[in-house]
């Protein structure tokens, strides 16, 4: 049992590791990768398909909507305005920092749905009329009622992270979120989003430690055709060591982008002095 | 077993700083890659981008403060066994180091930390190392 764990284990940073290795030779590429195009290892252990609680790490699928290539969507003409006014530090596109407009440089709220394609630590926690989704990485907080609300058409507030509903579809969880914030990006390639944007998510647990998600916006201001994400895999973390370094404290790390240490330190005088910005 | 599964993560999370930071390979040259001896004058142990600021001492004597930005966020390097307290003490202002870096391509001293190591030869916060 002990050496099949082992085994185990190491496959699984294999398993990492491979993918990440040949994403490093691109240019500008990010922390994606992840487990890109890797299998999930099986798991025969039982499991609840409708059951999301615990904490859960997007470990399949790369950082982006799509792919690195950063292959252009369907843009409509307003779209593709918006999409080559964003400066990523990403991709094909990249540029330094310091010289790009990414509002995650300056400390701004991730949001949905780029929050959901980073590779950090996720909460679920679940109730008969409600879902959160704890994200460890900007320390957000995102609710999706179960409760049979509808969704608000035009809501006068938009949220970062959107108003959310959610409905099970046989066993994949299908959730839908209108109402977001539209000056954050799709992902890190600087992919836009309009006030119009909706988002359509569905997540299915295969087994007892993954869970599949493909989310798909669809937002004709700026998309002529819905724009589907790659499958993204999410992976059950059962042992604290996984993603917590304060032993005996078993919960998420805090991750926050605090501008009085990005900003105001290392923006000033690292990013901008390699990016030649004063 | 629990020190496999340490061994485990620390090699998931060394991985991941090649390809954490947005912009690492525009902003910083790895083809001009240097190794330098110099004296840390500041380290800050913050996320997203923990910095090393370090005097280096050229040939005529000419000082320059180089900003390194460490691959390795927080979180990664606290995963990887590189607590704050630790790497705080390590780092301490007035330590002599070692370090290799890649240079800013806008010629000014900013660089991408890719290795430190003290005056006993060890190699500090090895999660942000390649």
């Amino acid at each position: 049992m002990r050496q099949r764990l082992t085994i185990s284990i190491f496959l699984l940073a294999g398993l990492v590791l491979l993918p990440l290795m040949s994403f490093g030779q691109q240019r500008g590429a990010g922390f994606g990768g992840r487990g890109r195009g890797a299998a999930p290892p099986p798991s025969n252990q039982p499991f609840d398909p409708k059951d999301f609680n615990g904490i859960w790490w997007r470990t399949g699928g790369t950082r982006e909507w799509n792919t690195q290539k950063g292959e252009e969507p369907a843009f409509t003409a307003e779209g593709k305005k918006a999409f080559d006014a964003n400066k990523p530090g990403y991709g094909p596109r990249a540029v330094p920092p310091a010289q790009g407009n990414d509002p995650l440089g300056d400390c701004n709220p991730d949001g949905l749905p780029r929050n959901l394609m980073f590779n950090r630590p996720v909460e679920f926690i679940q109730s008969p009329n409600r879902l959160l989704q704890l994200f460890q990485y900007h320390g957000a907080r995102r609710e999706v009622w179960m409760d049979g609300r509808k969704l608000p058409d035009n809501p006068d507030l938009p949220r970062w992270y959107g108003y959310s509903v959610g409905r099970w579809e046989g066993n994949t969880l299908v959730v839908e979120t209108s109402g977001l914030e539209p000056r954050q990006w799709l992902d890190n390639l600087g992919n836009p989003y309009s006030d119009q944007a909706r988002l359509t998510e569905r997540y299915t647990r295969i087994d007892h430690d993954h869970i599949e998600m493909i989310v798909t916006l669809t937002d004709s201001k700026f998309y002529t055709k819905p724009f589907v994400s790659q499958k993204k895999t999410w992976q059950l973390l059962t042992n604290p060591e996984q993603y917590s370094a304060q032993p005996g404290w078993n919960s998420l790390m805090e991750e926050l982008c605090a501008p009085i240490d990005e900003v105001f330190e290392f923006n000033k005088r690292i990013r901008n002095t390699a990016g030649g910005v004063k | 077993m629990r020190k496999v599964l340490r061994a485990a993560i620390v090699v998931c999370v060394l991985a991941v700083p090649m390809f954490a930071h947005h912009g690492t390979n525009i902003s910083y040259d790895r083809s001009k890659a240097m190794t330098v001896k110099g004296v840390v004058t500041e380290f800050h142990y913050a996320n997203p981008h923990p910095q090393l600021y370090v005097d280096v001492k050229d040939d005529q004597g000419k000082v320059t403060n180089w900003g390194c930005e460490i691959a390795a966020n927080v979180y990664q390097l606290s995963l990887a066994g590189w607590s704050r307290q630790r790497s705080t003490t390590e780092l301490k202002a007035g330590t002599p180091v070692t370090i290799t870096i890649a240079p800013s391509r806008a010629g000014t001293p900013a660089a991408l930390l890719m290795k430190v190591v003290n005056d006993k030869g060890q190699e500090l916060l090895s999660a942000g190392a390649e």
